[in-house]
C-alpha cells in the first residue's frame, strides 16, 4: 500500500520529466497494483501502449505476451477496438473514460486535476473472478460514478 | 606599520563585504515578500469568492447538512448552474475550481467540477489532496499549499463549506504556475538590479582583495631586505614619522673586516655569513625591539628600551657576544666574525633620527678605532668634538656624492726637460663645493671604514686616469695602509682587475715609526712590484729615515723631504744632507726625486746636487688635469 502511495507521488512528480521517466512510474505503479490482484492464472500482460511495453520491456515483475490474444490481463490506453479474442480479458485501463468504455475493465491509473488516481471497479474485478487485495481497499468502488 | 590609506583599503572591504552579504539577504527577503503579498492576494480573492458560494448555498438553497447538499447536486441541472457560476472565476492563472465532499469511509469525492476539460464525473472519487482536504474539513479553516512538481499547478487553495458548525464539503482551487511566473516576471527587474548590484560589488570586492594582495606583496618587496629578510631602510623610512623616539635606544652595528670574508671566500659566502649574523641579531632581540639592514654589512637597531640606557647597552652586548661566539661554517672553514657597535641611548634628544644615526656612527668609528668587537656609547664628551663630527659628515658626503677628485703634480726630469709622471693628490669637495686639502680631513678618519673607501676612490680614479691618459701616475699611501689587509687587497685586486701596463703607477710610501713587521712590509712591497707597479719611499730624510728598511724594501725612487729642500738654496745644513742622500740612493740603485721646488734658486741647486727629478710650484702647481710640458714654468 505504501509502495503504491511512494508511487503516486513518484508518478505525479514525473509527470512532466518526460516521456520515460513518466513511463517507468507508470509502470511502477502498475506493477504495485498487479502484485495485488489475483487473476486464478498466471499474469501475462499486454498493452497498446507503445512507450509503456518499453518500459515493460526495460524491466518488469510480470510476464509479457506479445499479443492480446497470449495475455491475460490486457493494459489499455487508446479506444481502438480490439480483436474479439481479447474483448473479454480482464482490462486494466490508463483513462477513466475508458472504464464506461471497455465492460471488462475493471480498474483505472488514470490523471485527474495533474493528479495521479487509482480506481477499482470491484464488481466488475468478481465478474471476472479477480481478487483484489485488501491492500487495495482505498481505492475500491462499488460502481463507475 | 599600517598606513591610513591601507586601514580605509581594509575598512572598503568589510563595508562592501557587509553590503553584498546585505544585499544578497535583501533579493531573497524582498523576493519572498513580494510573492507571498502577491499570493495572498489571489488567495484572497478565492477567500472572498468562495466565501459568497457559501453564503448562496445556505441563503437560497437551505443546505442544512452534508446529506442536503449532496441531493442538491445530485441534480444535473443544478450542478450545471452551480459548475458555470464556479466556472466564473476560472482563468489562466486559476486553471481548477471544483467542490468536494468527505463521504462516510473517508474519501473525498467530486460534487462539483467547473472545469471543462478533464471534468470529473458526479460522486467520482479523487485520491489526491487527502491530507490537506482533511485537515481543511476538520479544523474547518481555509488553507493553501504550495504545489512541489505537480504539472501546471503551483498553488492549491481549499475552503471549508461550514453549516452549523460542521464541514460539509469544500471548495478547492488549483493556481496555475503561470501565477508563479507572472509573480517572478513582475519582480525579476527588481532581482535583476540586486543581482547587478551583487556582481559589481563582487567584482569590486575581488579588485579590491588583489590590490590588498598585491599591496602586501609589493609592501614586503619594498620593506624587507630579500637577502637577510630583515627590514631595510625604506622601512625606516616609512616609520619614521610614527616612532617616538623617546622610546628607543639606536644602535649602528658594523661586521668587522667582513670584506675579507667576502674576498677570501666568495660573495655567496659572505652573503651566506650576513644572512646567518642578521639571523642572530633577530634571535637576540626582543618583538618590540626594531631591526633593520642599513648598508651593505651595517644594521640598525631600535631598542625598546623607554629610556632605560643600562638596558640598551645589554641588548647591544648580548648582540655582539652572541654573534662573537658563534662558529660559522662557510666552504668547509670555520669561521668567526666580530661587530663594532655605535649607540646611542637617548636619540630622541636628537633634532631627528637622521642626526641620532650620525651620532651612532661617530660612536661606531671610535669603537673601530678602538680595536672593534666593541660597543661604544654616545656620551656628551663626543658632542665636544663637532669639528670631526663636520669632517666625517664632510668626508661621507664626499664620496657618496662623488665628490672626491685628484690633483696632479707633474714630476719633471730637468736633464732630459720632460715630464716622467705626476703625483695624484686627493682633494674633496664639502657640501659648499669648497675644495678641502688633504691635511683637513685625512687625520680624522685614520683607521675607520671612511680612509679605507677613501683610498679605494682614489685608486680607482687613478687607474682610470692611467687608462685615459696612458700617462704615469703615483699615489700616497702610508706604511700603515701597506700593511692593512683590507687596504693592501684592495690595491692588490685593482691591480690585477686593471691590466695596467708595467711601471705605469708608483706608489709613494710614508714611511713611519707604526711599522713593526718589517719582514711582512717588504714582502707586500714585492708584491706591489710584481704587479707592475712602482714603488716610492716618501718624505724621507725627515722622521723616522729607516735606511735599513729603506734599502731593504728595494724601492724605485726615494722622494726627499720637502722641509730639507725648500731652504737649499740658504741652508748649508739642508744642502749637506740632501748631498748625502742623492748619494746613498745613487749607490743603492734609486732615482731621487725632490718636492717643494718652489723657485728657481732651489731649482739650480737641485740641479747642482744631480737630483733626478722635480716637482713643486716652481715647475707646476698640482692641477686637476695632467698638465702638458708647455704648461711648466708659468709661476
Amino acid at each position: 500500500m505504501r509502495a503504491i502511495i511512494v508511487s503516486l507521488l513518484l508518478f505525479g512528480s514525473t509527470l512532466f520529466s518526460g516521456d520515460t521517466s513518466l513511463y517507468q512510474a507508470q509502470k511502477e505503479i502498475l506493477q504495485s497494483i498487479f502484485y495485488n490482484i489475483h487473476l486464478g492464472r498466471d499474469l501475462k500482460v499486454w498493452s497498446d501502449d507503445e512507450g509503456l511495453n518499453e518500459a515493460f520491456r526495460d524491466g518488469f515483475a510480470f510476464e509479457l505476451a506479445s499479443s492480446c490474444n497470449e495475455a491475460s490481463l490486457l493494459v489499455i490506453n487508446t479506444q481502438a477496438p480490439l480483436t474479439n479474442g481479447c474483448q473479454n480479458k480482464p482490462t486494466f485501463v490508463l483513462k477513466y473514460q475508458l472504464l464506461r468504455d471497455l465492460p471488462h475493465s475493471f480498474g483505472s491509473l488514470y490523471w485527474k486535476k495533474a493528479r495521479p488516481n487509482i480506481v477499482i471497479i470491484e464488481p466488475r474485478a468478481k465478474e471476472q473472478n479477480i481478487i483484489i487485495s485488501t491492500r487495495l481497499r482505498e481505492y475500491v468502488e462499488q460502481k463507475l460514478w | 606599520m599600517v598606513k591610513l590609506r591601507e586601514s580605509i583599503i581594509f575598512f572598503t572591504l568589510l563595508f562592501v563585504a557587509g553590503v553584498l552579504i546585505y544585499s544578497y539577504q535583501n533579493i531573497q527577503t524582498i523576493k519572498e515578500t513580494t510573492v507571498s503579498k502577491i499570493e495572498s492576494h489571489e488567495v484572497g480573492h478565492l477567500e472572498s469568492f468562495a466565501s459568497n458560494i457559501q453564503r448562496h448555498l445556505q441563503s437560497s438553497y437551505n443546505i442544512k447538512d452534508a446529506t442536503s447538499l449532496y441531493d442538491l447536486m445530485s441534480d444535473d441541472a443544478t450542478r450545471e448552474r452551480f459548475e458555470q457560476s464556479l466556472g466564473v472565476i476560472l482563468s489562466k492563472h486559476i486553471i481548477y475550481a471544483y467542490m468536494l465532499q468527505m463521504d462516510s469511509s473517508g474519501k473525498f469525492r467530486f460534487l462539483l467540477d467547473a472545469s471543462s476539460e478533464d471534468k470529473a464525473s458526479f460522486y467520482e472519487k479523487f485520491d489526491a489532496e487527502s491530507e490537506l482536504y482533511r485537515d481543511v474539513y476538520e479544523d474547518k479553516k481555509a488553507r493553501f499549499k504550495k504545489q512541489q512538481g505537480l504539472k501546471n499547478i503551483y498553488i492549491t487553495y481549499a475552503y471549508p463549506i461550514v453549516i452549523d458548525g460542521e464541514t460539509i464539503a469544500l471548495l478547492s482551487f488549483d493556481l496555475s504556475t503561470e501565477l508563479q511566473y507572472s509573480i517572478l516576471k513582475q519582480i525579476a527587474p527588481l532581482e535583476r538590479f540586486f543581482i547587478v548590484l551583487s556582481i559589481i560589488v563582487v567584482i569590486f570586492l575581488l579588485i579590491s582583495i588583489i590590490q590588498f594582495i598585491n599591496y602586501l606583496i609589493t609592501r614586503k618587496r619594498i620593506f624587507i631586505d630579500p637577502l637577510t629578510q630583515v627590514y631595510n631602510r625604506s622601512y625606516l623610512e616609512e616609520i619614521l614619522t610614527k616612532l617616538d623616539l623617546k622610546n628607543y635606544s639606536l644602535a649602528l652595528i658594523d661586521l668587522d673586516k667582513f670584506k675579507l670574508i667576502n674576498d677570501t671566500y666568495g660573495h655567496q659566502a659572505g652573503d651566506s655569513m650576513l644572512r646567518e649574523v642578521a639571523s642572530i641579531i633577530k634571535a637576540s632581540l626582543r618583538e618590540s625591539d626594531i631591526f633593520v639592514r642599513y648598508g651593505g654589512e651595517e644594521f640598525l637597531l631600535l631598542i625598546y628600551t623607554r629610556g632605560d640606557a643600562i638596558l640598551a647597552e645589554e641588548i647591544a652586548n648580548r648582540v655582539r657576544k652572541n654573534i662573537s661566539s658563534k662558529i660559522f661554517h662557510i666552504n668547509d672553514h670555520e669561521l668567526k666574525i666580530t661587530v663594532s657597535m655605535g649607540l646611542h641611548a637617548s636619540p630622541s634628544y636628537e633634532k631627528n633620527i637622521q642626526e641620532a644615526i650620525k651620532t651612532a656612527d661617530i660612536a661606531l668609528y671610535r669603537a673601530k678605532s678602538n680595536g672593534r668587537n666593541r660597543i661604544e656609547i654616545f656620551s656628551e664628551s663626543f658632542k665636544g668634538d663637532t669639528h670631526k663630527e663636520f669632517v666625517l659628515e664632510c668626508i661621507k658626503d664626499a664620496i657618496n656624492l662623488g665628490k672626491v677628485l685628484c690633483h696632479y703634480q707633474p714630476v719633471y726630469d730637468a736633464k732630459d726637460k720632460k715630464i716622467i709622471k705626476y703625483e695624484a693628490l686627493v682633494r674633496i669637495y664639502n657640501k659648499e663645493d669648497r675644495l678641502v686639502m688633504p691635511n683637513e680631513f685625512l687625520p680624522y678618519i685614520k683607521g675607520t671604514n671612511l680612509y679605507y673607501k677613501i683610498t679605494k676612490r682614489v685608486l680607482e680614479i687613478v687607474i682610470n686616469n692611467i687608462k685615459t691618459e696612458l700617462k704615469s701616475i703615483s699615489m700616497n699611501i702610508s706604511f700603515s695602509d701597506l700593511m692593512d689587509s683590507d687596504i693592501f687587497e684592495m690595491i692588490t685586486e685593482h691591480l690585477q682587475e686593471s691590466h695596467l701596463p708595467k711601471n705605469i703607477i708608483t706608489f709613494e710610501i710614508l714611511e713611519s715609526d707604526e711599522i713593526s713587521n718589517t719582514q711582512l712590509f717588504k714582502e707586500r712591497v714585492l708584491a706591489l712590484q710584481s704587479l707592475g707597479a712602482k714603488i716610492s719611499i716618501d718624505d724621507f730624510g725627515s722622521g723616522y729615515s729607516n735606511f735599513r728598511l729603506v734599502l731593504d724594501s728595494e724601492a724605485n725612487y726615494l722622494k726627499i723631504d720637502g722641509d730639507l729642500i725648500k731652504n737649499i738654496d740658504k741652508n748649508e745644513k739642508d744642502f749637506k744632507v740632501v748631498d748625502s742622500i742623492v748619494h746613498f740612493a745613487k749607490n743603492s740603485h734609486m732615482k731621487t726625486i725632490a718636492e717643494f721646488v718652489h723657485s728657481k734658486e732651489v731649482y739650480d741647486k737641485l740641479i747642482e746636487l744631480g737630483i733626478d727629478y722635480m716637482q713643486g710650484y716652481y715647475i707646476s702647481p698640482p692641477k686637476e688635469h695632467l698638465a702638458s710640458e708647455d704648461e711648466l714654468f708659468k709661476n
